[in-house]
């Protein structure tokens, strides 16, 4: 059940910080805004009923798909480091974590 | 402006069996035409002349050795920028990917490659696919031949401007005048496609006449063991579905009925369908539901973004505002909407109320559509004017296929490996109307 | 100081399945390989690329369900968990959230003679993430970090127990009994200094007869089942100090530090993080027919405790011992094999447990690095039975073989290690001792009975060990 909740420049703030995205004062509001608008356009689901229904997480009917446990071609480290360059000693570089 | 620029792409290749053009002339026209056109269309990110050339010439030096039998071997194509071109630049039209290399091709690229394609470039697109039209690139908007206005799509500008003879990009989108053919989900590989979501807009062949698109998908089509959702089908002759009758074909039509679809189901009639108008129940909840799914996959998807393997780095001292100011500086507008949008409709709280809800509704309407089945062949509706309108985005949904016409925007639908269908109507109603019945445009 | 405090030990267990490939990709699965060689754009979370399962990472998973008596989940799938980590390519793990492969099991341990069952919540899959490397000691002292993503994809299976266990006694009993049935299910190498086994904790306190549980911390980082021993010892006694000082004990993820013998906080477990999970979409659901797993079941070798019971009462040993044997595959199987060839259980077993694990022990070295086979075992004993080389010989000849991995034959050969026991060639020796060491024999003469274990060792000393010491002896008493 949908209760329209406000969505406040904070719940931007917190979402911004689990999707790891820097927003300015004006961006916070200004997605908070338009997330209001597409909740209120929402509110339709409130109409449809549910109730017993199965998600359809999947669009196919597909299951068990697999493949053989026999080892294929990689990269070399070169190819993999190609697009960075950001890397020591073979590895990829991130600055201090803490 | 050179004849060949008008032909067909299976017209094209008569005169290349026949030895009357050279592959490398070939290319040559096509190479002067994007030259003189992008300036104004910019529907192009990266172009592969040399590439495109080098294949022209391999070709050449096949036909002088025997007989060349790829296929697609001299075709034109445009490729989306988001199908991942080894050691050339993929973009996905963001700032994020700008420079970025992919060190493997997507298995599409590889399939039309050896088919003997040759690649013009790599056509603009909203960034990530994300946005309505190309002004969402981070880059430039494409501009529609003779025209001020956006294309959504680089790859429907670059068509429709003669660059090349088809395109593998999403074809949920306003195709213009073109036909755009997107297969049932599965059908083909999405190994090496860049995308935000997983379960929804799907690639598809856009083309100027319907047997160009048969003849490209039928080439692309197929089980790629690096896909877990690649369908084991057996690929078809698409070909040959063009000439078969419509003989019984109960077609049903959805939604208001323009002046384009009536003279379209009036010609289908008379070839033999049966036209009746239906109604969807789900009608109203399609566009949010796929809004919900789509930013959600979204989200996931992009999270991989982070500057430390590929793509766009901000200078940081420390890991947090590596990833704050690389993704922030990455993305436009509309794809934070969309990832702010996303992690919301996951969260804890929300999940039941959003994603969930949304995946249940997603079940009704298959379910429907499911019935609607079987008493109707194919589904003819205009509600797609816009991108975002439900019967653009239905088949998005279902992972049911789907053929953009080149008329009043107007979109068949049919059910699960249904391409037969939509192949046999689409090539009647191209008859029907090369034969002179005009249609009333868009 | 009057409370009876009772501990509440939960386990969470990490165990890399001994497949060739990983989980979602055909990258090789080796360990010690140079920094991002066993990549590719899948489990390097390149844009574009997408996970296929690898099959045999569910027969793995499986095998473990069955050997931990869980049902076996017949529908499962995989879900995201999303969080943001150097180590993970994708920056999401790919693992089982709701819907696990295997749920309520249990493993029966042997805690002091009391049988105890502790069950087992659940076994999902999940991937493995890339290895970090810190430029300086330690991640909060580094001013930037290196990547390696060889382990990234690496197939895990977790497995969650109830809080069942009553002490760090207990728990360490547990991963020990855990880690020989994983051995003998054969999906594993279970080796915890290479990182395929990683045992995380969830520790609380609470008076005796309180039935709700008392705040938990999490402990990491304890490399070994001693390190897992001392580490929850620790922990204990300092959640009793908070408390009896009257205080609450924080809930929080703790780090065993070996060096200094203490648990230190990690983070503070406050704001969890959403993980938003939900199902992967680039994945299918994993059915299974129930048949299928019947015939799966079949296949399983003879686990511990099985095997356990059989060497008691076919090889007649005892408990203890028959308990040391089998803690690990590789050694039981040694054993039996050893035995036979050379049907002694007891000296077998004997040896086994004092001479080899003595010398293992001491080079830091697992049973399967060992260069000795069975047969060469079977070999050095039936020599010593024989007579043909003395007890202490044998043993020299063992530590030889250790690091060589020579037949014993050739060793005695080679070293000239026969034991003489030819009477003749005896009394000549003998008699030489006697006549240089005449005090000795004046003492022994005198009622000093350790004067002939010395002299016994005079001739030992001459004759370089070999001389058949109960001849020795029996030959210096006719002779003084």
């Amino acid at each position: 059940m949908i209760k329209l909740l406000k969505v406040t420049k904070q719940v931007v703030v917190k979402l911004a910080d689990l999707a790891m995205l820097e927003l300015r004062n004006g961006e916070s509001l200004s997605i908070a805004q338009a997330l209001q608008s597409k909740l209120e356009h929402l509110a339709i689901f409130n109409e449809v009923q549910t109730e017993g229904v199965r998600p359809l997480f999947y669009v196919s009917s597909a299951q068990n798909v697999f493949r053989e446990d026999q080892v294929g071609k990689c990269l070399t480290p070169q190819e993999a480091l190609a697009n960075t360059q950001e890397n020591a000693k073979g590895c990829f570089k991130v600055p201090r974590i803490v | 402006m050179s004849v060949l620029l008008d032909l067909a792409g299976h017209q094209l290749q008569d005169l290349l069996e026949k030895e009357e053009i050279s592959h490398l002339e070939l290319f040559q026209t096509y190479w002067a035409r994007l030259q003189s056109v992008e300036p104004q269309l910019k529907a192009l990110l990266t172009t592969m002349e040399r590439e495109a050339k080098a294949q022209a010439e391999k070709l050449d030096e096949q036909r002088r050795g025997g007989a060349v039998t790829a296929p697609l071997a001299g075709i034109p194509l445009v490729l989306a920028d988001n199908l991942c071109t080894e050691g050339v630049q993929t973009t996905c039209a963001s700032r994020m990917l700008q420079d970025f290399r992919p060190p493997y091709e997507a298995t599409l690229v590889g399939k039309l490659r050896q088919a003997g394609a040759l690649f013009m470039g790599k056509s603009n697109l909203a960034e990530f696919d994300l946005g309505l039209t190309t002004e969402d690139s981070a880059f430039f908007a494409t501009h529609l031949p003779d025209s001020s206005e956006v294309a959504c799509s680089g790859a429907v500008a670059a068509l429709l401007g003669r660059e090349a003879v088809g395109a593998i990009s999403n074809a949920s989108l306003n195709t213009a005048g073109l036909f755009g053919l997107k297969p049932t989900a599965g059908l083909l590989s999405r190994y090496g496609v860049i995308t935000a979501t997983s379960s929804l807009k799907r690639l598809g062949c856009l083309t100027r006449n319907l047997t160009d698109c048969a003849l490209i998908l039928q080439t692309i089509c197929g089980f790629d063991q690096r896909d877990s959702l690649s369908l084991k089908r057996p690929v078809l002759d698409y070909r040959s579905f063009l000439k078969k009758d419509l003989k019984g074909l109960r077609i049903g039509i959805w939604g208001e009925i323009t002046p384009v679809l009536k003279e379209i189901s009036e010609k289908l009639q008379g070839e033999g369908a049966i036209c009746q108008t239906v109604s969807l129940a789900y009608e109203q909840v399609l566009l949010p539901v796929y809004q919900v799914l789509v930013a959600a996959e979204a989200s996931s998807n992009l999270a991989r973004f982070d500057g430390v393997r590929y793509g766009l780095r901000v200078e940081a001292p420390d890991l947090e505002t590596l990833y704050r100011k690389t993704r922030s500086q990455g993305w436009g507008k509309v794809v934070k909407q969309q990832i702010i949008e996303g992690t919301y409709f996951l969260s804890a709280q929300q999940y039941e109320t959003y994603y969930l809800k949304a995946l249940k509704l997603r079940a009704l309407i298959k379910e429907e559509m499911a019935q609607l089945w079987g008493k109707y062949d194919c589904l003819l509706t205009s509600l797609a004017q816009t991108a975002e309108c439900p019967g653009r985005i239905l088949a998005d949904l279902t992972g049911e296929p789907a053929l953009a016409l080149p008329w009043g925007s107007v979109v068949a639908l049919a059910p699960f490996c249904g391409e037969e269908v939509l192949f046999k109507v689409g090539a009647s109603l191209e008859r029907s109307y090369q034969e002179g019945g005009a249609s009333h445009g868009d | 100081m009057g409370t009876k405090w009772e501990t509440v030990i939960g386990l969470e267990i990490h165990v890399e399945l001994k497949t060739k490939t990983k989980i979602f990709c055909a990258c090789p699965h080796e360990f010690g390989a140079r920094e991002n060689t066993h990549v590719c754009p899948v489990c390097l979370g390149l844009p574009g690329a997408l996970p296929v399962l690898n099959k045999e990472v569910v027969t793995d998973a499986v095998l473990a369900g069955l050997a931990l008596n869980c049902t076996i989940e017949l529908y499962s799938k995989f879900d995201r968990k999303n969080y943001f980590y150097p180590d993970l390519p994708t920056a999401y793990q790919i693992t089982q959230y709701d819907q696990p492969i295997c749920r309520q099991g249990y493993l029966e341990i042997d805690c002091s003679g009391k049988k105890r069952q502790i069950r087992i919540n659940r076994i999902h899959l999940e991937e493995d993430a890339g290895k970090l490397l810190h430029s300086g000691t330690s991640i909060t002292t580094s001013q930037y970090s290196l990547v390696d993503y060889n382990r990234a994809g690496i197939p895990l299976i977790e497995i969650v127990t109830e809080p069942d266990l009553r002490s760090p006694e207990e728990a360490r009993l547990f991963l020990e009994q855990l880690h020989a049935l994983l051995e003998y299910s054969g999906v594993s190498d279970v080796k915890m200094a290479e990182g395929s086994l990683r045992c995380d904790a969830n520790i609380s306190v609470r008076p005796f007869g309180v039935q709700e549980l008392g705040v938990k911390t999490e402990i990491k980082n304890m490399n070994s089942f001693r390190a897992l021993e001392k580490a929850l010892l620790y922990e204990v006694a300092r959640q009793k100090a908070v408390l009896e000082a009257g205080e609450i004990v924080e809930s929080e993820t703790r780090t065993w530090e070996e060096n200094e013998g203490r648990t230190a906080v990690m983070r503070s477990k406050g704001e969890a993080t959403d993980y938003r999970y939900f199902p992967d979409p680039d994945l299918v659901p994993v059915v299974l027919e129930a048949e299928w797993v019947a015939a799966l079941k079949d296949t399983l070798p003879e686990l511990p405790q099985a095997r356990k019971q059989r060497f008691i009462k076919e090889f007649e040993l005892s408990a203890y011992d028959a308990g040391v044997l089998i803690s690990s595959r590789v050694l039981a199987e040694f054993f039996e094999q050893t035995v036979a060839l050379y049907n002694e259980p007891k000296e077998v077993a004997n040896w086994i447990m004092v001479e080899y694990l003595g010398l293992l022990n001491a080079h830091n070295l697992e049973i399967g690095d060992s260069k000795i086979k069975p047969a060469q075992l079977a070999g050095l004993l039936q020599r010593q039975k024989e007579g043909k080389i003395s007890g202490k010989i044998a043993k020299k000849v063992f530590a030889e073989m250790f690091q060589s991995g020579q037949d014993p034959e050739e060793i005695i050969k080679e070293k000239g290690l026969l034991q003489i026991s030819d009477e003749a060639a005896l009394v000549l020796i003998v008699e030489q001792v006697i006549t240089a060491n005449s005090q000795s024999v004046e003492d022994y003469r005198g009622g000093k009975k350790k004067a002939l274990g010395f002299l016994v060792g005079q001739v030992m000393k001459e004759t370089k060990g070999r001389a058949n010491p109960g001849l020795v002896n029996k030959l210096l008493k006719e002779k003084l």
